[in-house]
């Protein structure tokens, strides 16, 4: 095959093993309440509000969805926002995953104190501005432009290969037959064969419909996920 | 395939979608997927408390009862353990667009070049692939990572894969292990069972979401019909070569994938030097013109992929016993005197030589059979007897290492005639028997070799034969065995290091044994290049970690060195061809010399 597909599955590669690093045993649970949930909200004190410096980090999630709900493509955005301006920037996924795996010991120093959990929903939901909207969009216009092209390309080609299908059994037909006075065997098979190629044709035009399903993705409003912010600033 | 939501109660109950949380048997759950089936729908759930945290159920509605439960999302204030377990998982799935996203989580080394057919696959390049990598370069996992990719995606929902019935074991275990595919492995019993537990009138394959079957079983006429009513959404033809000429695999396999959405054709030896052969391969399950329905072909050697060839091929020349050559001298004046009559039997003489060389027992066996008919009364059916399936209803056993039948058109219009050339040669073939020269040979290479070896040959009479010559004690794998002594004998092997495993061509293709061995002696030249290739493959594949060494034994003086020659141009042209690799020796040593 050409050499872009031997480009990408070496980048593939080390894509996999960055993220097979990142695997643990019952992470995917803590993602599914994530999911089902809402914003999770971890507090941050000494070390790492230090290193926050007045900031807030929120990372959150665009996608588009298939015709079912199922989120087929997704997509990070990490962003800094500060704590005054409420000015939000963009962070480089690398640098907030650093700072996550940093995060475990300090916010468990931190979530004991009673006074981090003043740090409420509605806030973080005030912070929900046009601003960091329009900071997400101008963060995943490339994105979202590669996800348009791939999904299309992928659907094409299954379309094709559907399309063709369902035409070639079209033209399928048994040949006619004489039927019996008493012997109704060949005409019972007949139409069991008839049967046959109805209900294959009805299964291959639900697969092509679904094929099509497929390729219409909706894009999602973009969701907060975590956030990470220091303790006390209520 | 996907639905966009199920009614759980016609009477007001909100509907279920993908991603909601519901309530199930007692306990929470969060829906993955929601798939039609046969009037009902089948609801992929994950667990999201204890006891079934983390587990995935699929379950039947309206069979069981799915409540969604309203929930509204609120920001919280959580652990720091929960928060980084949550955001590590986020990051390790966030995947670009047209990247593979079941990879990270399948069990395999990761591989650039076993990444490229999947890679091709969700670039939408096109949905018929033909995986033809040399021996050993993981083509079991490039089609696991296919399947399971297109699973993720929505793309499939119906995995079939066809294989030769003695890797069919291998086949489940490695899509489970590897990729958490649950597949059946089907043939009647399996069948007999599912159907069992169904209405009447419902298909049991159209219950398997994935399922592993013998070609040879859904080739025949009672299976087939039924296999192909249920629409598969991705064929995978393992050692697709067996099914590339005219035949009933060949229409079987086609009817079936000319209606799958992806097929996948696995095969390390593609081309044998036939070109018609080759395209017969390559139009499996196509519907239409190559620009319409393009065959995605990958053919990548050790050295494209960036490992380094480390194997050793020796070509020992073994002196025949007088005996030995007895027996070839009589089976030229019989072929001579076949030829002086009808002229044109030289492809089918060439059936009792082959059996010649593969051992004195063999060709002894197929005389023995011809005098048999010569001497049954005039007027009775001399033909062969037509093979049904009767002792192997589940398609386990592989005839193609029987000993064959005589060939048609060999033979004379003067049966007394032929009854005084055919008796030397039996005579002189039993009396060979007793001290094979190539056995003998064996037995020396054994000796010095001590540890464990795979020796192979075609046909399961001399296997038989050979075993009781051996001075060492050996496991026999061939194609008459069921799957339990199949699986009992691969045991034995790969948990006995220094043991030898006398198999056949049918019995062993496609096994992974580089974990026990290293080691593949070659009891006779096949004729094919490509069964020569596939031999060595048992051993030298990725994740052995010593040298390989194939020995081939070579008949001296009884025209095997002919068949060398004519191997060598045929690899040469399947060389041209697609780059087959060389698996002929570079190394000769006579065998006086080990």
């Amino acid at each position: 095959m050409n050499s872009d597909l031997g480009a990408a599955a070496v980048a593939e590669v080390e894509r996999l093993t960055a993220a097979r690093t990142l695997m643990r045993d019952g992470d995917t649970l803590a993602l599914t309440r994530l999911e089902t949930e809402g914003p999770w909200i971890g507090i941050a004190r000494s070390k790492l509000k230090r290193r926050l410096g007045g900031r807030r980090l929120e990372i959150w999630r665009v996608g588009y969805e298939d015709a079912s709900g199922g989120l087929v493509e997704s997509r990070l955005v990490v962003l800094a926002i500060h704590e005054r301006e409420r000015s939000p920037e963009r962070l480089a996924l690398r640098e907030s995953l650093a700072l996550s795996e940093r995060l475990a010991e300090p916010v468990a120093e931190s979530i004991a104190t009673p006074v981090a959990r003043a740090f409420q929903a509605s806030e973080i939901r005030a912070f929900q501005a046009s601003e960091i909207q329009a900071v997400i969009d101008s963060a995943t216009v490339e994105w979202r432009d590669a996800v348009a092209r791939a999904v299309a390309s992928f659907a094409s080609a299954r379309l094709a290969r559907e399309t063709a299908i369902a035409a070639s059994a079209a033209r399928v037909r048994s040949a006619p037959i004489q039927t019996g006075l008493f012997d109704r065997r060949e005409e019972h098979a007949h139409a069991a064969l008839e049967e046959g190629h109805r209900s294959v044709s009805e299964a291959l035009a639900e697969r092509k419909a679904s094929a099509q399903r497929a390729a219409a993705l909706v894009a999602t409003a973009p969701k907060l996920l975590l956030v990470i912010a220091g303790a006390g600033r209520t | 395939m996907l639905v966009e939501k199920i009614t759980t109660d016609p009477a007001e109950a909100p509907p279920v979608t993908r991603g909601a949380i519901v309530r199930m048997r007692r306990a929470q759950w969060r829906v993955v997927d929601i798939r039609p089936f046969d009037g009902c729908a089948i609801v992929t759930l994950a667990g999201l408390a204890p006891p079934h945290a983390g587990l995935e159920r699929r379950v039947l509605t309206p069979f069981d009862t799915i409540e969604p439960i309203e929930r509204t999302r609120r920001a919280r204030i959580v652990k720091a353990g929960a928060w980084t377990r949550a955001c590590r998982a986020l990051v390790a799935g966030d995947t670009p667009p047209a990247s593979l996203r079941s990879a990270a989580r399948a069990r395999i080394d990761l591989l650039a070049h076993q990444l490229e057919p999947a890679l091709a696959i969700v670039r939408g390049l096109g949905c018929r692939v033909l995986l033809a990598d040399e021996v050993g370069l993981g083509k079991t996992i490039q089609a696991g990572l296919i399947a399971s990719e297109l699973r993720e995606r929505g793309a499939i929902d119906r995995l079939l894969v066809l294989a030769p019935a003695g890797l069919r074991e291998q086949w489940v275990a490695e899509l489970h292990g590897r990729f958490a595919i649950e597949a059946t492995l089907v043939d009647a019993h399996s069948l007999r069972r599912i159907a069992s537990t169904l209405p009447i009138d419902l298909n049991p394959w159209t219950t398997l979401s994935a399922a592993v079957a013998s070609i040879d079983y859904v080739k025949r006429p009672e299976v087939l019909p039924l296999a192909a009513r249920c629409l598969w959404d991705l064929i995978v033809v393992d050692e697709a070569h067996a099914s590339a000429a005219d035949s009933d695999r060949r229409a079987a396999v086609h009817a079936l994938s000319a209606r799958a959405s992806y097929v996948l054709l696995l095969t390390a030896t593609p081309h044998n030097g036939d070109e018609r052969a080759f395209e017969s391969l390559c139009a499996i399950g196509s519907i239409g013109d190559e620009r319409d329905d393009p065959l995605l072909v990958f053919r990548r050697t050790r050295h494209d992929a960036g490992l380094a060839a480390r194997r050793r091929v020796h070509a020992l020349r073994v002196r025949s016993s007088p005996d030995e050559q007895r027996v070839h001298r009589a089976l030229a004046r019989y072929s001579q005197a076949v030829r002086a009559e009808r002229g044109d039997a030289c492809l089918a003489l060439a059936v009792l030589h082959k059996r010649a060389l593969s051992s004195a027992w063999a060709l002894a066996e197929s005389i023995d059979r011809r005098l048999a008919m010569l001497a049954a009364p005039a007027g009775a059916d001399a033909g062969e007897q037509l093979t049904l399936p009767m002792f192997d209803v589940n398609g386990d056993f592989t005839p193609e290492d029987d000993a064959p039948a005589w060939p048609e058109g060999v033979g004379l219009a003067d049966a007394d005639r032929e009854r005084r050339l055919l008796g030397p040669i039996a005579g002189a073939a039993r009396a060979a028997a007793a001290r094979e020269s190539k056995a003998a040979a064996l037995n020396r290479l054994l000796r010095r070799i001590g540890e464990s070896v795979v020796v192979f040959t075609e046909y399961r009479d001399t296997l038989q034969h050979l075993r009781a010559l051996l001075q060492r004690p050996s496991i026999a794998l061939h194609g008459g065995l069921t799957r339990e002594e199949r699986a009992c004998a691969l045991n034995a092997f790969i948990h006995r290091p220094g043991s030898v495993l006398l198999a056949t061509d049918a019995a062993g293709e496609g096994l992974n044994l580089h974990h026990s061995c290293r080691t593949v002696i070659n009891l006779e030249l096949p004729w094919n290049p490509m069964r020569l290739e596939q031999r060595i493959g048992r051993v030298d594949r990725i994740g052995q970690a010593h040298t390989v060494h194939a020995f081939h034994l070579i008949a001296d003086g009884a025209g095997e060195l002919r068949i060398l020659r004519r191997l060598r141009e045929r690899i040469d042209a399947a060389k041209a061809a697609i780059g087959a690799p060389d698996p002929l020796g570079i190394v000769e040593v006579a065998i006086d010399e080990l």
